[in-house]
């Protein structure tokens, strides 16, 4: 079993995801299920091809570095349900 | 006149003739929805603001050339960002989520002169092949409604099927428009990655998304997807290449086709019903007197694995934004930061978009990045390379949309199983081509679909074969 309540664990701390305890068995099952059918991969020889990030290569266009737009603070912030003075509102993390 | 039933064309026809005005247009279309309610299409709606704007559209003395949809009602799939509206992704998470800017695709049909009637439902963050995984609930297939309408875009494929509007639009990242589109018996176009803006686009995989239409024919699907299309400064990976005349391409009578079949393949699978619509489709295609050749695509059937580590490494990296601060879902009663991070992605994502976050984050960690990400990446190259060598030889590559017909709702509990429904639509995506869904055959008094892949920007010649197929003999 490539996933198993350890890296279950480990998984859960990088993704920064809370998994409930009920779910734990089932999310385990499909993960490795999902896993076997991706691991396909490691039959497949293809050291010497270049990977491809990008399905449309050479094509990044980035713009002038300029401001084009503005979108104010305060509609931006609306959309966070705790802000003050400008600032988003966090618990303490500094004692 | 039932005006709901109308195509695209035939309502911008109808409008310019003034046999009917705008605001009959949408008066029709909102009774309708309010019958078909039951179907689960929209997630929100804003019936008193398309009125508003069908009375204007009425009394508009602009030309057909500034406004090519003025006065034309649609849908947008709920993955858009539309200004001041709910814009949910079919997410819990961001069920409170009204955006401050509108997405690039919505400004460019509100310029075009359409009129949004509502925003329709989908997979979480459209991660999903039957609809299932909306925190809204399933959308159902209005031409069956115990089976699914297909997904991501569901609601949208379902929305035209049930005439809620002439077009839609929808994301395709592995078939996301293509599939619904075949399993509601419409039209669909995926285009050329970057020919459509993904600005205001909520990602998922953003090396693989890429905005389309679905619409009841191709000809239609031409016509909108000419109003999204075209270079955006907002999108670093937008092309900048002209956009034809999607519209007048279609119907021209100037292009050759060579298509590309690949039956011996499709044999492979041992599925007889599926060898059987793809002979049927052949066989159109013999009527039309259109050339046909057999080619190969070897790695077609790695697209499945590979799809399912790169996408789900670039959604991890892309819903990593949803921190429960700054915008979306934020749990209560946390105990410190760290809490709030962990409780409002674990309260705020459904269990679908969890397992691909998971997946994703195990391809991409120390020790398994060569093994999988970089690896994907690799073979990506060997099925996209599969491509170029076809169109060395054919025009387009003919294959079916999907392996079945519209399955019962909540009859497919196996993820592996699920993600089996996309085999035939992802190459596309990797390869960034462009495609298409034609309806073509039925099963079990369910439609089926014929799927064209065409080359790089090559949208025009794509348009034009797939509405040759799906026009039929003359």
């Amino acid at each position: 079993m490539t996933i198993n309540d350890k890296t279950l664990e480990n998984l859960s701390k990088l993704s920064k995801i809370k998994i409930d305890d009920n779910l734990r068995d089932k999310l385990k099952e499909d993960l490795n299920l999902t896993m076997n059918m991706i691991d396909k991969i490691n039959k497949i020889d293809c050291d010497q091809i270049e990977e491809l990030s990008h399905p449309i290569k050479d094509n990044f266009n980035l713009r002038e570095d300029v401001v084009s737009e503005d979108i104010n603070r305060e509609s931006l912030q609306k959309t966070s349900n705790k802000t003050e003075d400008g600032f988003y509102l966090v618990p303490k993390v500094i004692e | 006149m039932n005006l709901e039933t109308l195509t695209l064309q035939e309502q911008i026809d109808g409008l310019r003739e003034k046999k009917f005005s705008s605001v009959e247009l949408v008066e029709n279309y909102i009774s309708v929805i309010e019958d078909k309610e039951d179907l689960n299409i929209f997630v929100s709606n804003d019936f008193e603001k398309a009125l508003e704007k069908a009375k204007k559209s009425d009394g508009s003395k602009k030309s057909q050339e500034d406004v090519p949809l003025n006065g034309i009602p649609m849908v947008h799939k709920d993955i858009f960002c539309t200004k001041g509206i709910k814009t949910s992704c079919g997410s819990k998470m961001l069920d409170n989520f009204y955006p401050p800017y509108s997405a690039t695709v919505v400004e460019k049909l509100e310029q075009a002169g359409s009129i949004c009637l509502g925003k329709a439902n989908m997979d979480e963050f459209a991660m999903g092949s039957s609809n299932e995984t909306s925190f809204y609930g399933a959308v159902k297939n209005p031409l069956n409604i115990k089976k699914t309408p297909g997904g991501s875009s569901g609601g949208s494929a379902a929305a035209v099927a049930a005439n809620f509007s002439s077009f839609s639009t929808g994301t395709d990242t592995g078939g996301s428009i293509r599939q619904p589109a075949s399993f509601c018996g419409i039209a669909g176009i995926k285009p050329t990655y970057g020919r459509v803006s993904r600005y205001g686009m909520i990602a998922f995989a953003s090396s693989l998304d890429q905005g389309g239409i679905l619409a009841k024919n191709i000809k239609d699907a031409a016509i909108a997807l000419q109003c999204i299309s075209g270079y955006d400064s907002k999108d670093a990976t937008s092309i900048k290449a002209e956009v034809p005349n999607f519209s007048e391409d279609c119907e021209s009578s100037e292009f050759e086709h060579v298509v590309g079949l690949v039956t011996d393949l499709i044999h492979s699978f041992g599925d007889e019903d599926l060898s059987k619509n793809y002979g049927e489709a052949i066989e159109r295609l013999e009527k039309l007197k259109i050339k046909t050749k057999e080619i190969e695509l070897p790695n077609l059937e790695l697209s499945l694995p590979v799809y399912y580590v790169i996408a789900p490494a670039e959604c991890s990296a892309n819903l990593s934004r949803y921190d429960g601060i700054r915008f979306g879902y934020r749990a209560e009663n946390v105990e410190n930061l760290e809490d709030l991070y962990f409780k409002s992605r674990g309260e705020g994502f459904g269990n679908e978009t969890k397992k691909r976050i998971l997946i994703g984050t195990y391809c991409l960690s120390s020790g398994f990045y060569d093994a999988y990400y970089k690896k994907a990446q690799k073979i990506r190259n060997l099925i996209s390379s599969d491509f170029v060598n076809a169109f060395k030889d054919v025009t387009s590559v003919m294959l079916p949309t999907t392996s079945g017909e519209a399955f019962d709702l909540g009859s497919i509990t196996d993820p592996v199983e699920m993600y089996k429904q996309d085999i035939f639509t992802i190459p596309a995506n990797l390869g960034g081509l462009p495609a298409t869904s034609v309806p073509f055959g039925e099963k079990n008094n369910m439609p089926l679909g014929i799927q064209f892949i065409g080359n790089i920007l090559e949208e025009s010649s794509l348009l034009n074969i797939s509405n040759k197929f799906q026009l039929g003999e003359k």
